[in-house]
């Protein structure tokens, strides 16, 4: 009976193009049942973002998304009050009697995006990406959404969740995050996929793509991130390759054009000179 | 094993966990068992697969949280405590502890679960100094960042900055409609000193690391945004182990998992590239290395100076420049030299101290 609740729901991401292993798919029937929110970590340009969208998508349910950066606060990421408008309605109300505290209404305020994920029914699916990039005081005011979901605003009192939403946290580990907001959370860890499922992921985003292609590809792949790379390719650098190539496949693939599309996958000058000092040979084995 | 045996272990499994490092309560144990009792397992594997989500917060604890749930549920025959074991052995050590290097104490499906140990031949200890005064270590610390944080010469800033903040005035002016208008300034933000420590701990630094690992640990006890990252062949960020970590506990990480050689130009460039982010003009970048470089020089001439134009202040630790007669000769330090604020010799609590006695009175 659990199996098949896993099963399904990797045949769910798999209709929306989301090729999920069972680990993933448990981390995802968790966060929904237990209704806590789910931490991702993992490399560059493994999926998490995406998990986000797909699940999402596969269930029906509007994406409600905060990309994170430093110097983000409460009034980007919450809420604000419409001062301009605050403003003009006192000015049309200066020969009337005028109360302070009309002007501090739900009229008045600028919903952002975790109060509108709050306030939004059905309940969305809430991505908080890369959220190690925000400081560690919005982690503070993170905790009361993750713990209780729910908001506390001076002027209106504590606002609850018409229903909880589905919150999924991406991190790419450039900080690490408060044990706080680990505690609140369910953890996966999403690693660089199998051969299998990185041959599945290539030929779910490039149909066209010879399957001898795509091994050479995910073998070429998984042979640099063996190399120590200052940016090793994730899955999206792997796609674009396989894209790259696809276009390339119909005359024969010279060493001149792989030299050409390495953009794709090396994405500095010194990861460069760590291929060309290692050899394309080394790399596509014919 | 069937759903409700496990239900029964459950409470000690988290208690098992919480001896391994995991900072697991009594929610953590409430999920695990409502997802045993919410469904059929057909086997544990499928158990240790949702309570490794439940459980794991961190990448350490994911990577071995499968070792941890086979050595609970999966060890054959009877678990070994000593006491036991010593009664296995004829008792011969009754009431006597047993030798570490016995082979016979280390089970096998444990061996994974240990942290280094100076009998397993790994070059440097990554355990914290036991014997530092950390009382006299915290009172000094504190007086190099005050000095840090605003050097002689640079004149604090006012709380309340250039810019008007418009949202505030306004809304103070409805508050208080009819009244003199209080024009409310941007407050600045608090410069909050932020510290990264880039430890060397490669074979040279040996007598030095524990040192270091202590006064880092200390650090990020007094409230300021602390990150350690360790070099030798690779870099790791230990921030989180040391956290967690206790002078005279166990060692943060094996030391071998980095390698053996040092490649300080490859630790800057993945700094720059990986946690860029910690690097702004409010951070103190230390470096602590004798600076012999086995690795690309270019790395070092590359990304060191990019650090000098974006960090507040550059320190390089030495513990050789304590040395008489020493001169700089590596070429890493001479390439990194002239772009840091500081050479300072630091190796123990005395130099510790020196050197902050010479921040001050500077």
């Amino acid at each position: 009976m659990a199996e098949s609740l896993i099963d399904e729901w990797i045949a769910r991401l798999d209709q929306v193009g989301y090729v999920a292993d069972t680990q993933v798919a448990a981390a995802l029937h968790l966060a929904v049942s237990l209704d806590r929110p789910l931490l991702v970590e993992g490399p560059a340009g493994v999926g998490k973002t995406l998990l986000a969208q797909s699940l999402a998508t596969s269930c029906g349910r509007p994406l409600v998304r905060l990309q994170c950066y430093e110097g983000l606060d409460s009034t980007k990421a919450l809420y604000d009050w419409n001062y301009p408008k605050q403003l003009l309605a006192a000015r049309a109300a200066a020969h009337t009697e005028f109360d302070t505290h009309s002007v501090y209404t739900w009229e008045f305020l600028l919903e952002r995006p975790l109060l509108q994920a709050l306030r939004m029914d059905p309940a969305p699916v809430l991505l908080i990406d890369e959220v190690e990039r925000a400081d560690e005081e919005f982690e503070a005011m993170l905790l009361e959404i993750l713990g209780e979901f729910q908001v506390s605003i001076p002027e209106l009192g504590t606002v609850e969740a018409l229903a909880h939403p589905w919150v999924i946290l991406t991190s790419n580990r450039s900080r690490d995050l408060s044990d706080a907001l680990r505690r609140r959370c369910l953890y996966l860890w999403l690693d660089y996929p199998s051969v299998d499922r990185e041959m599945a992921i290539l030929q779910r985003a490039v149909p066209d793509l010879e399957s001898s292609l795509a091994q050479q590809i995910v073998a070429a792949i998984r042979e640099l991130r063996g190399w120590n790379l200052l940016k090793p390719p994730g899955v999206s650098e792997s796609i674009d390759w396989a894209r790259t190539l696809s276009q390339l496949a119909a005359g024969p693939l010279t060493d001149e054009t792989l030299n050409w599309t390495l953009g794709c996958v090396v994405k500095t000058r010194e990861d460069l000179s760590t291929v060309e000092r290692n050899g394309l040979a080394l790399l596509w084995r014919r | 094993m069937a759903a409700s045996s496990v239900m029964q272990r459950a409470t000690g499994f988290t208690q098992f966990l919480r001896i391994h490092g995991f900072s697991c309560g009594v929610s953590e144990t409430r999920m695990a068992l409502s997802v045993v009792a919410g469904g059929r397992f057909s086997d544990l594997e499928a158990i240790a697969m949702r309570w490794r989500i439940i459980y794991a917060k961190t990448p350490q604890q994911w990577a071995h949280f499968g070792t941890l749930f086979a050595a609970y549920f999966k060890v054959e025959g009877p678990r070994f405590r000593q006491t036991e074991r010593l009664d296995l052995e004829g008792g011969e050590g009754r009431g006597h502890r047993v030798s570490a290097k016995n082979p016979l104490m280390v089970q096998p499906s444990a061996r994974p679960l240990l942290a280094y140990s100076p009998d397993a031949g790994s070059p440097v200890s990554l355990a914290l100094a036991p014997d530092l005064d950390y009382g006299s270590l915290k009172q000094w610390s504190r007086r190099a960042f005050r000095r840090w944080s605003h050097p002689r010469g640079i004149r604090r800033m006012p709380s309340s900055g250039r810019h008007m903040d418009w949202p505030k005035t306004i809304s103070s002016g409805i508050r208080h409609a009819g009244e003199v208008v209080d024009w409310q300034r941007v407050r600045r933000r608090p410069q909050k000193l932020r510290i990264v420590l880039l430890l060397d701990v490669s074979g040279s630094m040996r007598p030095h690391v524990p040192f270091f690992l202590g006064l880092a640990w200390l650090w990020t006890r007094m409230g300021l945004r602390f990150s350690l990252f360790l070099s030798s062949s690779d870099v790791a960020d230990a921030t989180t182990a040391l956290k967690r970590g206790r002078p005279g506990g166990k060692p943060l990480m094996e030391s071998r998992a980095l390698g053996g050689g040092t490649r300080l130009g490859h630790a800057f460039a993945w700094l720059w590239n990986q946690r860029r982010v910690a690097f702004d003009h409010r951070t103190i970048f230390l470096v602590a290395s004798d600076g012999f470089d086995q690795g690309d020089l270019r790395l070092v001439m590359d990304y060191f100076p990019r650090f000098a134009q974006v960090v507040g202040r550059i320190v390089w630790m030495n513990p050789l420049l304590l040395e008489t007669d020493y001169v700089p000769k590596a070429q890493a330090l001479l390439a990194a030299l002239p772009y840091c604020t500081e050479h300072v010799g630091v190796r123990d609590q005395v130099s510790w101290v020196s050197y902050v006695k010479t921040l001050i009175m500077a």
